[in-house]
C-alpha cells in the first residue's frame, strides 16, 4: 500500500509548490477532485504503435493519479528526429513531453530545448538509483544534470537454439572440429566458430534430421538504418573509444578495425539479404527456425515463447554478449550496445513542466514501468534493477524468464552507449554507410573506418570543434565512470 | 473595358501567385546557397562560393550524378523500347483498345510512394512473390533490394513498371494520328512493314517521341524520390543514392541547409544543361 | 497458295498481337492485383512461404484490415479516416484554387496571346525545377509564416506546381473553341467576362474537368512536401505510408496499408476511366491532342 501514502504526500507537496508554479505559468491550480493536476492537458510526441502502446495503456492510470489528460501525437520512426527538432527550432511548441532515442540528447538537450529535471527530482524524488547505471549515466544525464528518464531500455542479448546446442551428435562433432565444448559463445571468436559450424546446405543433417532447406548460423540486421548498432556490439569489446579527448576520431583504431573485420567474417554465415534486413527479418529468422543463434533486442525473448509468433517455443536459450579475451590475463572484455531504447523528457516550451515531470516520473516509476516492460503487447524493455530482480512481478510469464533476466543483468552490467553528442544521427549514419560498404567487400575494413574518421572530422568541424569536444568530454567521462573505455 | 487591359487583368492573379509562391523560394534558395547554416544554429553565415567549391570536391555528389544519369537513360530507354513496341503492335488493330488503355492507365495514376509499398512485399526474400516465381522455374532466391548491385536496378524495375504504360499510351496516340493514306499506298507498293515504319511512321512520330522522352526524362531526373525513399533510402551503402536522395539527406536529414541549397541549385543547372542538350539533339535529327 | 500463306501470317501476327496484349496487361496488372489480394488476407497469410493464393479467412481479414486502417493513430490504428480527410481537403481546395486562378489566365493567353513566347518558356521551366530544390526554401519560409503542418501550406505549394500545367492545358482547350461562337455572344451584348462564363467555359467543360482531375491527382499523390512539411496535425495519405513500413519488431501490416491504398486509388481510377479520352492530353502536358 505504497501508493495512497505517496500520492497523499505528493498532493500536499504539490500544494506547497503550487504557489510558485502558479506564478510561473499563470495556470490556476485546480484541486476539486484531489488530483494535483486536474485540468492539465499535455501533448506527448512519441513514435506511433507499437512504441506508444505502453503509454496508451497507462493513460487511465495517469488520469487517475495526476488528473493529467494526455494527448498522444504519434510520429513516424523514420522522421521522428527531424520532426521534433524542427518543432523545437521553430518554436511551434507541439510537444510538452517527447519520447525519443537518447542518441538525440546532444541535439535536444545540448541545444537547450529540454528542461532540466533537477529541481523537480529534488522536490518529488524518484527511485533514481534503482535505474541501471548505464541508462542513468549515459542517457538520462547531461553535463551532470538529469534531463530525461527511461521509457524503454533496449539492449542486446544472445539468443541460441538450446535444442541444437544440446544435441549430443552436434556437441561431439563440434568438439571434434573446434576442440572445445559447444555452448553459447563467450567470445566473438567462438561466435564465428559456431556460426560456421551451423551453416548448412540442404541434404546435410542438423540435429539428426536431413535438411530440406538452407540453415544458417546467424542473422544480423545490416540494413542502413541500424548497421552501426550491430557493429557497436563488437566495437565496444574490441575497442570502445569513438574519439580521443581532443575529439580526434579513434574509430579507425586497430581494435575498431578488428571489430569490423569480425562483422565481415560473420557476414558469410548470415541468412540471405542482411544488407536489406530490418529488425523483424532477424527476429523471424530465429522464430521461424532458420538460424542457430542471433544477437538482438530483448523483445524476442517474450515472442520466442509465444506459439502464435514462434515455431521454436521452448527451444530458445538466452546469454549475454560475447566478448574479447585478453591474451595475457584471460579475462573476457564484454560490451552490450544500448541502442534503440527511449527516454522521456520535458520540452522548454511546456507550460506546465511540473505536471509533465510528474507524468514521466510516474511512467518510469518502479511500479508502473514494471507493467510497461512486462506486458505482452508493449514494446518496452527492462531498465531498472527492480525489473531484473522480480520475475514474479512480470505480467508475461514464460519458461526461462529467470535465465532471460540473469542474462539481461549480465548484459546490462556492461551496457555500452551509442554517441549522444550533437549530430549523433549523422555520425551514426556515416558509420552505418561505411560498415555496409565493408560488408559488401567493396572496401576493406581499414579503408571503411578511415573513411568514417575523415567524414567524422568534417562533421565535427562543421558543427564547431569546441562545442563538439565539450559534449564528447561529458559523454567520455560518463563512459569512464562506468569503466567502458580501455585505458590504453 | 479594353481587351488589352482585360487580358492583363485576367492573368494577374495567376502571375502573382506564381511569383510569390514559385519564384521567391527559388531566389531564397539561391541566397541560402551562399551561406553555411547548420541547424540547430539559427544564424546562417555568409561563406560566398564555399559551398559550390565543396560540391566540386564531393565524391558522393559525383556518384549521385552518375547514378541519376544512369537511372534516367536506362529507365527511359527501356520504357521507350517497350512502349514503342507495344504501341506499334496495338496500333495494328486490337479489339477492346479502350478497355486496354484504361487498364494500362492504372499504374500511372497510383501515387509513386504507394507503388513502392506495393512492390516491397514482392521483393521480400522469403515471402516475396518474385522469389516464389523464380523458385517455380528452379532458380535460387535473389536478394532483391539487399545487395549493392541489385538495389538500383530494382528501383529501376519499379519505375519501368510504372511508366512504360505512360510511354505506350502517348506513342499509341501518336501512331493513331498518322494519316492512313501514305501507309496504304506504301503497302500496296510492296514496301515491307519495317521499311514503312522506318521511312514513314517514324519521321511523323518524331515530335511525339521527343515529347514523350522529354517528359519522362525530366520527371525521372527530378522527381524520382518517393519509391527510393521508401525502399532503400539510398542503400545498401550509397549504392542506390540518386541526386534527389542525397540532397534530401544533406538538407533534411542532417540539416546542412546552405550546402543542401547549393546542391539543389547545382541540380537545377544540370537539369537545364540536360534539356539544352536534348533540344540540340532532337532538332538535329 | 499465296492467299493462304498470307492469311496464315495474318493469323500468326494476330495471335502474336493478342499474346502481347495479354503479356502487357499481366505485367502491369499483376502487382496491383497482388496488392488487392492482400487486402483480404490476414498478416500471417501475407507473410507466408509459399505465398497464399486463395485466402482462407476473408471476412475476418477484411474486418481487421479495415478497422486497423481507419482507426485513429492515437489508438494504434493507421489513422486512415483522418488522412483521407486531410488529403481530400487539400486536394479539393487546391484544385478549386488552381482553377479559379488558371481559367482567367488561360483565357487571356488563348485569346490575347498574353505573354507570348515568354509564357511558354516559363511554363516549361516550372516543370524542370526538381521539387527537392524547393523543399528547403519552402520549409524555411513556412517556418516564418507558421504554415508548417497546416492544410493551407500544402494547398499553396501544390498550387504552385499545378498552376503552370493547368494554365497550359486550359489554354489549349480554350483555343480549340472557335472564336466565332464567342463573338456571336459579344455581338449579342454580352461582356467578355460574361461570354467566357456563359459560352466558352461550358463548351470547354471536358477540358476543365480533366484539368481538375490532374490537379487533384497531383495533390492527392504528392509525397515529398507532404512528408517534409507536415508533422502531426496534417497527415495526407501518401505521408503515412513510410511510417507503416518501419515498425521495429512488428511485421509491417500490409493488409490495412493496402486497404488504404486501394481506397485512395479507386476514385482516381474511376474518374480517369470516365475522362479517358482526354487523359493522354493531360499526361503529355497538352502536347498530344487525341
Amino acid at each position: 500500500m505504497r501508493w495512497p501514502t505517496q500520492s497523499l504526500l505528493l498532493s500536499s507537496l504539490a500544494a506547497v509548490i503550487s504557489l510558485s508554479s502558479c506564478s510561473r505559468t499563470g495556470q490556476p491550480e485546480v484541486h476539486v477532485d484531489g488530483r494535483p493536476y486536474s485540468g492539465v492537458t499535455l501533448n506527448v510526441g512519441i513514435e506511433a504503435a507499437p512504441v506508444d502502446i505502453a503509454l496508451r495503456n497507462r493513460l487511465p492510470r495517469i488520469r487517475e493519479e495526476l488528473g493529467v489528460e494526455i494527448q498522444i501525437v504519434p510520429l513516424e520512426y523514420g522522421t521522428l528526429f527531424e520532426k521534433i527538432l524542427t518543432d523545437f527550432i521553430t518554436g511551434t511548441g507541439s510537444f510538452d513531453i517527447v519520447v525519443y532515442f537518447p542518441r538525440y540528447n546532444g541535439d535536444y538537450i545540448g541545444a537547450g530545448f529540454l528542461r532540466s529535471l533537477d529541481e523537480y527530482v529534488q522536490e518529488y524524488p524518484l527511485d533514481y538509483l534503482d535505474i541501471l547505471p548505464a541508462f542513468r549515466k549515459l542517457y538520462s544525464e547531461w553535463d551532470g544534470r538529469i534531463y530525461a528518464l527511461p521509457y524503454d531500455g533496449d539492449y542486446f542479448l544472445l539468443y541460441y537454439r538450446k535444442d541444437l546446442f544440446g544435441h549430443p551428435e552436434e556437441r561431439s562433432d563440434f568438439k571434434q572440429r573446434y576442440g572445445y565444448d559447444l555452448g553459447p559463445p563467450d567470445t566473438w571468436d567462438e561466435w564465428l566458430d559456431i556460426a560456421e559450424f551451423f551453416t548448412r546446405k540442404p541434404g546435410e543433417t542438423l540435429a539428426g534430421e536431413v535438411l530440406t532447406d538452407n540453415f544458417y548460423g546467424i542473422s544480423e540486421y545490416w540494413g542502413r538504418a541500424r548497421a552501426y548498432a550491430w557493429f557497436l556490439n563488437r566495437f565496444g569489446s574490441y575497442s570502445g573509444l569513438f574519439f580521443d579527448e581532443n575529439m580526434e576520431p579513434r574509430i579507425n583504431s586497430p581494435g575498431a578495425v578488428a571489430a569490423l573485420e569480425h562483422c565481415v567474417q560473420s557476414f558469410r554465415y548470415n541468412t540471405p539479404g542482411p544488407l536489406g534486413h530490418t529488425w523483424w527479418n532477424v527476429r523471424e529468422d530465429l522464430l521461424f527456425g532458420k538460424v542457430a543463434m542471433i544477437f538482438g533486442w530483448p523483445d524476442v525473448g517474450k515472442a520466442a515463447h509465444e506459439p502464435t509468433q514462434s515455431k521454436v517455443v521452448g527451444k530458445v536459450g538466452f546469454a549475454p554478449s560475447p566478448g574479447v579475451r585478453d591474451p595475457d590475463t584471460g579475462a573476457i572484455r564484454r560490451a552490450t550496445a544500448l541502442v534503440s531504447g527511449r527516454v522521456m523528457a520535458v520540452s522548454q516550451s511546456c507550460q506546465n513542466p511540473e505536471a509533465a515531470y510528474q507524468v514521466i516520473r510516474l511512467m518510469s516509476s518502479q511500479d508502473v514501468s514494471m507493467t510497461n516492460i512486462s506486458e505482452a503487447n508493449s514494446h518496452c524493455d527492462p531498465f531498472r534493477l527492480h525489473h531484473l530482480d522480480h520475475p514474479e512481478l512480470w505480467k508475461v510469464r514464460f519458461d526461462g524468464l529467470e535465465e532471460y533476466l540473469s542474462a539481461s543483468r549480465a548484459a546490462l552490467d556492461v551496457g555500452f552507449p551509442e554517441l549522444t553528442i550533437p549530430g549523433a544521427e549523422e555520425y551514426h549514419d556515416v558509420l552505418s554507410r561505411h560498415v555496409q560498404e565493408a560488408l559488401q567487400r567493396s572496401i576493406s575494413p581499414q579503408q571503411a573506418l578511415d573513411g568514417v574518421a575523415t567524414e567524422w572530422r568534417a562533421i565535427t568541424r562543421r558543427r564547431g570543434l569546441e562545442a563538439q569536444r565539450r559534449a564528447w568530454k561529458s559523454q567520455l567521462s560518463a563512459m569512464q565512470q562506468l569503466n567502458l573505455v580501455p585505458s590504453d | 473595358m479594353r481587351d488589352r487591359t482585360l487580358a492583363r487583368l485576367l492573368i494577374l492573379p495567376c502571375a502573382l501567385a506564381i511569383l510569390i509562391l514559385g519564384i521567391f523560394p527559388l531566389i531564397y534558395a539561391l541566397h541560402l546557397s551562399f551561406h553555411s547554416w547548420q541547424l540547430p544554429s539559427l544564424e546562417p553565415q555568409f561563406v560566398g562560393l564555399e559551398n559550390y567549391a565543396n560540391i566540386l570536391q564531393d565524391k558522393r555528389f559525383y556518384w549521385a550524378i552518375v547514378r541519376s544519369c544512369f537511372f534516367v537513360v536506362t529507365t527511359v530507354g527501356i520504357q521507350f523500347l517497350l512502349g514503342f513496341t507495344g504501341a506499334f503492335v496495338l496500333s495494328r488493330g486490337v479489339r477492346g483498345l479502350r478497355l486496354i488503355g484504361s487498364l494500362l492507365l492504372a499504374p500511372v495514376m497510383i501515387a509513386p510512394v504507394a507503388v513502392g509499398a506495393i512492390w516491397l512485399p514482392l521483393f521480400d526474400i522469403n515471402f516475396g512473390l518474385l522469389n516464389y516465381c523464380l523458385g517455380l522455374i528452379g532458380l535460387g532466391k535473389v536478394e532483391w533490394l539487399a545487395t549493392p548491385t541489385n538495389a538500383l536496378p530494382c528501383l529501376m524495375l519499379i519505375d519501368i513498371w510504372q511508366w512504360t504504360p505512360f510511354m505506350l499510351l502517348i506513342l499509341l496516340a501518336g501512331f493513331q494520328s498518322i494519316p492512313r493514306e501514305p501507309l496504304e499506298a506504301a503497302r500496296i507498293g510492296g514496301a515491307s512493314e519495317w521499311r514503312i515504319l522506318r521511312s514513314i511512321s517514324l519521321p511523323m512520330l518524331t515530335p511525339v517521341i521527343g515529347i514523350a522522352l522529354l517528359l519522362r526524362g525530366i520527371d525521372s531526373f527530378g522527381k524520382f524520390f518517393d519509391t527510393a525513399y521508401l525502399l532503400t533510402r539510398g542503400g545498401p551503402g550509397t549504392s542506390s543514392e540518386t541526386l534527389n536522395l542525397y540532397i534530401y539527406e544533406v538538407g533534411f536529414k542532417f540539416f546542412r541547409l546552405g550546402y543542401g541549397a547549393a546542391l539543389s541549385f547545382t541540380m537545377l543547372l544540370l537539369a537545364l544543361v540536360g534539356i539544352a542538350v536534348f533540344f540540340k539533339v532532337f532538332r538535329v535529327e | 497458295m499465296s492467299y493462304r500463306r498470307r492469311s496464315n501470317a495474318e493469323t500468326m501476327s494476330r495471335a502474336g498481337r493478342y499474346g502481347l496484349v495479354v503479356l502487357l496487361l499481366a505485367f502491369s496488372a499483376s502487382p496491383i492485383l497482388w496488392m488487392l489480394l492482400s487486402t483480404v488476407k490476414l498478416n500471417i497469410e501475407i507473410f507466408s512461404d509459399p505465398p497464399v493464393f486463395i485466402p482462407q479467412h476473408i471476412p475476418q481479414a477484411i474486418q481487421e484490415n479495415w478497422e486497423h486502417a481507419l482507426a485513429p493513430r492515437s489508438q494504434g490504428g493507421l489513422g486512415g479516416l483522418k488522412s483521407i480527410g486531410d488529403s481530400a481537403i487539400i486536394a479539393v481546395l487546391n484544385t478549386l484554387l488552381v482553377i479559379v486562378l488558371a481559367v482567367p489566365a488561360a483565357y487571356s493567353v488563348a485569346r490575347f496571346k498574353t505573354g507570348g513566347k515568354h509564357f511558354i518558356i516559363w511554363i516549361i521551366s516550372q516543370r524542370i525545377l526538381p521539387p527537392i530544390s524547393l523543399v528547403l526554401p519552402y520549409f524555411l519560409l513556412f517556418r516564418e509564416l507558421r504554415l508548417l503542418d497546416t492544410h493551407l501550406g500544402l494547398i499553396l505549394i501544390y498550387t504552385t506546381f499545378n498552376l503552370p500545367l493547368a494554365v497550359w492545358l486550359l489554354q489549349g482547350f480554350f483555343a480549340e473553341i472557335p472564336k466565332e461562337v464567342e463573338e456571336a455572344a459579344l455581338i449579342g451584348g454580352c461582356s467578355r467576362v460574361k461570354a467566357l462564363l456563359r459560352v466558352t467555359l461550358p463548351l470547354a467543360l471536358p477540358g476543365v474537368a480533366v484539368t481538375m482531375l490532374f490537379c487533384f491527382i497531383f495533390a492527392w499523390n504528392e509525397f515529398l512536401f507532404a512528408v517534409m512539411l507536415t508533422r502531426s496535425r496534417v497527415i495526407t495519405l501518401p505521408a503515412i505510408i513510410p511510417g507503416l513500413l518501419y515498425t521495429g519488431s512488428m511485421e509491417p501490416r500490409f493488409g490495412p496499408l493496402f486497404t488504404l491504398t486501394a481506397v485512395s486509388i479507386f476514385p482516381i481510377l474511376l474518374t480517369a476511366f470516365v475522362l479517358q479520352k482526354y487523359v493522354i492530353r493531360g499526361l503529355t502536358f497538352g502536347a498530344i491532342k487525341e
